[in-house]
């Protein structure tokens, strides 16, 4: 206990002197620490310190603010900060905005730079003279009860450390190191998946009508048409290789995990969806081309263009395949089924 | 006495000049540090951002941001396993080759391009509770030629 009680603060500094290049004044600091007390594994903790400290600086997040506001003696702290300035501002008592910020992260990261800054305005009245006698003399009289500040911000970085890599492992491309990557890609993921749940439910629910018309607008006509014709004549069967093969590992990995499904399928770009849905997007799309053709509008009562009785007659064949695969389906596929084939009538009769 | 602790403070910030820049060029664990206030913001931004889709009414610290976020996925996940099942339940026949049990289209599914798909996403959530159209000849093409009106 009191060993590892003694070892942490000293494990900190150090881990907060070395992450910045060496200087004649650190240099001045590790002389008093090993005058002082004489540790025979400081040399063993020296080691892993750099990823130690470079892990607690990834962590770091904005609630780091929070953490600054109970300190007591601004106007002190302050003067301390220009003392200690990284950024290297000249000897006027004004720390810029960016420097502040950069502090600021340093205090969050190195909880025993905070203790000794304070104890020394407290002490000293707030003077700059002499802050390596008073760091080793605070540390030794503090070393004995760690501060809760320090242990409650260490277990805080602990559990978001543990979070992040649970949710590497849900996510695809998860082996990224970067913090804002990685979010980046828990947000697409969680956008995709709400997408995939969104287009399966519809078509259970019988909103397929709606759905199609809606697509037709918010995409450009002309686009969407001629994507939908090269869904719908690989839904007919001449579907390629590639195409058939990712199909069978979707359908392989969905029996085994549905996560590994997922990741798989947003990896390609694609998404799940019901042969019924894409039926209806299809149809809705043939109709929608219709007002752009004067010639179709002019031609009502006789005989319709090749072209078109072509779409016609490749949307009835996607709807016979779609109605061969959804006979092994439940009720409700059936039903969809069924709106399929109401809405082939009225294909046939427009 | 104070000319000299001016003097000192001085070197002391050129020699903190003097070191940043060296070890900027040498080394990447600098710029890291040094643009630390830059990283922050954006951690920040991506936080607030996952929070919006995940838990838009929850807590907004860190861990319970991202703790919200693994049960949301695990939801989902849950979730597209529910509806896809009536398509997984089908049985294959015992004529099918191997390689044909694991076919989508057999069992009423399909993969589209997510471009495709965007009109479904953005459309309203209360489509999803409206009643099934009848889809009747007049109507239909009322409803075709509205939106190019």
């Amino acid at each position: 206990m009191m060993n590892s009680s003694l070892l942490t603060p000293s494990s900190s500094s150090s881990s907060h002197i070395q992450t910045p290049s060496t200087t004649f004044d650190h240099e001045d600091f590790l002389d008093q620490i090993f005058s002082s007390a004489p540790w025979p594994s400081v040399v063993d903790d020296a080691h892993p310190l750099p990823s130690d400290g470079f892990h607690g600086h990834d962590v770091d997040s904005r609630n780091q603010p929070i953490m600054m506001m109970p300190l007591n003696d601004g106007s002190s702290v302050h003067a301390l900060y220009n003392g200690f300035s990284v950024a290297g501002s000249l000897p006027n008592f004004q720390i810029p905005q960016g420097s502040g910020g950069g502090l600021m992260n340093q205090q969050g990261q190195t909880q025993t730079q905070t203790q000794p800054q304070a104890s020394a305005s407290t002490a000293t009245g707030g003077t700059v003279a002499a802050p390596p006698q008073s760091r080793t003399k605070i540390r030794a009289r503090r070393g004995q009860a760690t501060d809760p500040h320090s242990i409650a911000e260490r277990l805080r970085r602990e559990r978001i450390a543990e979070r992040m890599k649970a949710l590497q492992e849900l996510v695809p491309n998860g082996n990224k190191t970067d913090k804002a990557s990685m979010l980046d890609e828990i947000i697409d993921y969680v956008k995709f998946l709400q997408l995939q749940v969104k287009v399966l439910s519809m078509s259970r629910l019988g909103g397929a009508a709606s759905v199609s018309s809606q697509i037709s607008e918010a995409g450009g006509s002309h686009g969407n048409a001629s994507s939908a014709m090269v869904g719908g004549s690989q839904t007919a069967g001449n579907s390629n290789d590639s195409v058939t093969m990712t199909e069978h590992q979707v359908a392989k990995l969905m029996e085994e995990d549905m996560g590994s499904a997922m990741q798989y399928l947003q990896g390609k770009g694609l998404c799940l969806m019901p042969i019924s849905l894409a039926t209806a997007i299809s149809t809705a799309t043939c109709h929608s081309r219709n007002p752009l053709i004067p010639g179709a509008v002019a031609d009502v009562g006789g005989p319709s263009p090749p072209n078109l009785s072509g779409m016609t007659i490749q949307s009835t064949s996607t709807k016979m395949g779609s109605g061969n695969g959804k006979l092994n389906g439940n009720g409700v596929t059936e039903r969809s089924s069924s709106i399929a084939v109401k809405e082939a009538v009225s294909v046939s009769k427009a | 006495m104070e000319f000299s602790r001016d003097a000192g403070m001085m070197m002391e910030n050129k020699r903190n000049v003097c070191s940043l820049g060296e070890s900027s060029i040498k080394r990447h664990k600098s710029d890291l540090s040094f643009s630390s206030k830059e990283r922050k913001d954006k951690v920040g931004e991506r936080i607030s951002a996952l929070q919006q889709i995940v838990s838009p009414y929850g807590k907004t610290d860190t861990a319970s941001v991202l703790l919200d976020a693994m049960h949301y996925i695990e939801f989902l996940h849950e979730q597209v396993k529910v509806l896809s099942a009536p398509y997984l339940q089908t049985v294959p026949d015992a004529t099918q080759e191997e390689l044909e049990q694991y076919s989508l289209r057999n069992r009423g599914l399909c993969l589209v391009p997510m471009e495709n798909t965007v009109g479904v996403a953005q459309s309203n959530g209360a489509d999803i509770w409206a009643p099934v159209k009848t889809p009747l000849s007049p109507a239909f093409s009322v409803t075709s030629q509205s939106p190019f009106r």
